[in-house]
């Protein structure tokens, strides 16, 4: 029989705490969930205490992730710091029915196809924990440093745009954050504007 | 009965388009077209085309900040020797998008006029080729991007030019939506922490009561689109208060946007969008400070 893959998120959040608030502002412990990845496992984000972990906002037909993954500059950012022992976790809180929804099936393929080297794609179709991040945009980029401190919110790059010429003469902010961190360094930009394609959220 | 009327309505509507037709560039829904106002150039002188949007229902484009996500229009002229063009006149747009994803665009129609001025020495009897390489960004809930090459071709006359009749009228509404500069209204923008304060004196000239004042900023990165600016009514006028951004970098020494409200901004015309550029002091300092101490 196949396995029942549950499409569920859960906020890993201390009773009484209000759960519908955005609480993921930079240099502030980074709100912990418990979610399930597209084969089945459960990732605990304060599981990786001890690790840096990225969360990627991910939705294919979007066009400004086409010109990331298009240009395979998502791919090697992926597979350069999961090299290092960076955590890379793409979200997709795209709602049943809505652009970028995936089944656990679906996303596996994609990653495939894509040749993608995320850790693990995490599917939040009921947008919980992208709500609780104020995620806005396909991609929107987050950096949770060793502490579990969020150290980065904002966008992959400084380009807003679709053009994949882009990607070459753009500062990318990601990549800059995690040198930095690798490095034992402070991150020198914390935030930036996200830019992208709405997340497609539940209504 | 309904229905007839509005078959005919669109019947009626879409015939002036048909000159627009012969310069469409159709994608998925929307079309788009380089039109212009006039229907000859004059040497030494500008003259106004404008790139025209037509909408499916739902679908929009973006203003100049397209606001949380999306990207706005951009248009690279290949012009003739000597010819230079002006910067887009963006119309004031409408917000958008939902209560956590904002955005500024257009439903619909959007004209987006750009001047373009002809040298002294343009010759007389020639024909000039405008071209106009658009990218473009359309979304309803997904998102498509659009590209074409327009082109133009307009003869150069020493005559003052005819307008182009079929267009006038849409150059001339869209020039409504263009926000005024005035030195009418005195406007002071205060920053705190969290927020920027726009301090609206009123003109004496001014009787009327605004109910809805919106503030749409130019500058991308600065402002928490998803909490609604509070208008107050104070003894001098209105004061507006949007909420910064958590994520803006740096403060501006200058705040530039506009201010569009229910009333007009103009003696004399009717404009209900208002051009702002103030200065936000040297508050950078400040907001850093600040911030330094919550943390």
């Amino acid at each position: 029989m196949k396995k029942l893959v549950l499409f569920v998120c859960m906020l890993m959040t201390a009773l009484g705490m209000n759960l519908q608030a955005i609480e993921a502002p930079v240099d502030k412990p980074a709100p912990d969930f418990s979610c399930n990845d597209s084969k089945g496992v459960t990732h605990t984000l304060s599981s990786y205490k001890g690790k840096i972990v990225v969360l990627e906002w991910l939705n294919h037909d979007c066009p400004f992730v086409k010109k990331h993954y298009g240009t395979g500059n998502m791919q090697k950012l992926q597979k350069v710091y999961t090299g290092r022992g960076v955590i890379w976790l793409s979200i997709i809180s795209s709602a049943p029915g809505k652009q970028g929804f995936c089944t656990p099936d679906q996303a596996n393929d994609l990653t495939r196809v894509k040749n993608a080297h995320p850790t693990a794609v995490i599917l939040d179709p009921l947008g919980t924990v992208g709500k609780k991040y104020d995620a806005k945009t396909t991609p929107h980029m987050f950096i949770i440093d060793k502490d579990g401190i969020l150290v980065y919110s904002g966008g992959i790059d400084n380009k807003r745009s679709t053009d994949p010429l882009d990607v070459d003469r753009a500062t990318n902010y990601v990549a800059k954050a995690l040198n930095e961190l690798l490095a034992g360094d402070e991150v020198s930009t914390k935030t930036s504007a996200p830019y992208g394609c709405s997340v497609k959220y539940k209504k | 009965m309904v229905k007839v009327l509005y078959i005919s309505l669109l019947v009626g509507y879409l015939a002036p388009l048909s000159v627009f037709a012969k310069i469409p560039q159709e994608s998925a829904h929307v079309n788009v077209g380089l039109t212009t106002e006039v229907k000859s150039i004059q040497p030494g002188r500008s003259f106004s085309v404008g790139l025209f949007f037509e909408l499916e229902k739902d679908w929009h484009t973006y203003w100049l900040n397209p606001g949380d996500s999306g990207l706005p229009v951009a248009i690279s002229w290949k012009l003739p020797p000597g010819f230079s063009h002006g910067d887009i006149q963006w119309p004031y747009p409408t917000r958008l998008g939902t209560d956590s994803v904002v955005n500024f665009g257009y439903e619909e129609e959007v004209l987006l006029i750009t001047d373009i001025k002809a040298p002294p020495d343009a010759k007389i009897g020639e024909t000039i080729k405008i071209e106009a390489n658009v990218e473009w960004l359309v979304c309803k809930e997904e998102c498509l991007p659009g590209q074409a090459l327009l082109t133009l071709s307009l003869p150069v006359d020493t005559k003052v030019p005819a307008f182009d009749l079929v267009w006038k009228e849409k150059f001339t509404d869209t020039r409504k939506k263009l926000p005024v500069l005035s030195q009418d209204w005195s406007i002071h923008a205060i920053i705190d922490k969290d927020h920027v304060f726009l301090q609206i004196t009123q003109p004496q000239w001014f009787e009327n009561d605004i109910e809805k004042i919106l503030f749409f900023p130019e500058q991308a990165e600065l402002f928490d689109y998803s909490t609604p600016q509070i208008v107050k009514n104070n003894d001098n006028g209105y004061a507006v208060q949007v909420k910064l951004s958590a994520l803006a970098q740096k403060i501006p020494s200058a705040l530039e946007g506009v201010l569009v409200s229910d009333q007009s901004w103009s003696r004399v015309s009717k404009k209900k969008a208002l051009r702002v550029v103030v200065p936000l002091g040297n508050q950078n300092q400040e907001k850093k400070t600040q911030k330094e101490v919550t943390r």
